[in-house]
């Protein structure tokens, strides 16, 4: 279960463009970033159970070679680099990506040989299960938190800065209201965090299978 | 708040991805491959609390990837075989990479010499900078980066939370309190954060 650490789940997707496609892609990224796409910005943003993601580019020749004894790697293809930490299944990242940027989907991947659309998703699960590869170790430092939880606490933590400083002089009666407008404002970003049950079973089996492959080494 | 750029750095996260080549020599008698060795240790390497990365403090995520081959997408595409595997390593950090490469030589030199001795051209632990620069050697650009906080530190991340634990806690024992005792709760509260560390 390498693929998942806590609350996050990993996905790293490798695909190869034409080298001269490359160019197309790099140029979509930034017309996005112009606000060409303003959909695609404000769908992206909203994308709340997503802690990090990004997209690379490996130019031909540019694996790299670090001896006169490494055989050089100089592919016929670019390949685009696909690396997302994220919260929940597999399916549900694909399927919530797939409904809420189609079109932003499609233009960052129509690039890539063999690429079927994102839509239908039955096609597109497959092209992204081909070419996706499993980690061999993740490590996360907020395993019992989900994006969304800490997005949330650093809502709480802004928000409460603010109240505490503008409710200094208050008196009783004004506090208690001003209080109860602050819990409005908060209450929805007061959820538990931490490990659910089946998270809990599976990280102390991960912990299990590590210290049997020490004690089967050690022998 | 989220954010996202054209580079390796969004605001005060940066991504760091590497490609480095694993040593693709046939191994002594009956021994295993470099890139078996790998696998196996990461295998042993505890993850969660007893991770060795926990005493990186800047570091919120990070993952190893063993690329043996490349994909084939069938006809009419052409196929690329590489001649030696690699290890894709992308870290997500809070400040500057290259702190965060000689943290990790100073408080993990054991793991990143286990892992790194397979890979071809490593300096060795003993200088970080070296080190540093092999990373550095190795690094693939990102071409768009997306984080959901990118603003914040780990240390921000982690106190946040443990605010928020302490702050439901606070607003679920004082539903109901008159207004006066609820002023002087608060203010204790405050002043139980100001004096606790996370």
């Amino acid at each position: 279960m390498a693929n998942i650490s806590g609350k996050a789940a990993a996905i790293t997707v490798i695909t190869p463009m034409k080298w001269w496609k490359s160019y197309f892609l790099r140029l979509l990224f930034r017309m996005i970033k112009w606000g060409f796409f303003a959909k695609v910005q404000e769908h992206l943003i909203q994308l709340s159970f997503i802690h990090f993601a990004h997209w690379s580019i490996v130019k031909r020749g540019q694996f790299p070679r670090l001896s006169d004894d490494q055989p050089p790697d100089y592919t016929k293809y670019d390949y685009l680099v696909f690396v997302s930490n994220f919260n929940g299944s597999w399916d549900q990242y694909i399927d919530a990506f797939t409904e809420v940027i189609p079109m932003g989907m499609d233009n960052i991947w129509k690039w890539s040989e063999g690429f079927p659309g994102s839509v239908p998703e039955g096609p597109f699960f497959e092209y992204i299960k081909h070419n996706q590869f499993a980690a061999a170790y993740y490590y996360n430092a907020t395993p019992g938190a989900g994006a969304t939880d800490i997005t949330s606490a650093l809502k709480v933590n802004e928000e409460l800065y603010e109240f505490e400083k503008s409710s200094r002089d208050m008196s009783p009666v004004e506090f208690e209201q001003a209080y109860q407008k602050f819990m409005i404002k908060v209450q929805n970003h007061l959820g538990e965090t931490g490990l659910t049950e089946w998270e809990r079973i599976s990280a102390e089996g991960d912990i299990g299978a590590a210290e049997l492959a020490t004690a089967g080494g050690a022998k | 708040m989220a954010n996202y750029a054209l580079s390796n750095r969004v605001d005060a996260s940066y991504t760091l991805t590497t490609l480095t080549p694993i040593l693709n020599i046939r191994p002594e008698g009956n021994n295993p491959s470099h890139q078996a060795r790998i696998r196996e240790y990461f295998a042993k390497l505890p993850n969660g609390e007893a991770s060795p990365f926990r005493k990186i403090p800047t570091l919120h995520l990070c993952r190893f990837v063993i690329v043996s081959d490349l994909p084939n997408q069938g006809f009419p595409s052409e196929t690329d075989h590489l001649n030696s595997p690699y290890l894709l390593m992308v870290a997500n950090m809070a400040g500057d990479w290259k702190d965060c490469i000689r943290s990790m030589v100073q408080q993990m030199r054991v793991e990143i010499n286990a892992i790194f001795e397979n890979c071809v051209g490593f300096p060795g632990t003993g200088n970080p900078s070296e080190f540093v620069d092999y990373v550095e050697s190795c690094q693939m650009d990102s071409v768009f980066s997306f984080g959901a906080y990118t603003e914040a530190t780990l240390y921000e991340v982690h106190r946040a939370l443990d605010v928020q634990k302490r702050f439901r806690k606070f607003a679920t024992e004082n539903q109901g309190v008159d207004p006066g005792d609820l002023q002087a709760n608060f203010r204790s509260f405050i002043e139980g954060l100001k004096t606790t560390k996370t």
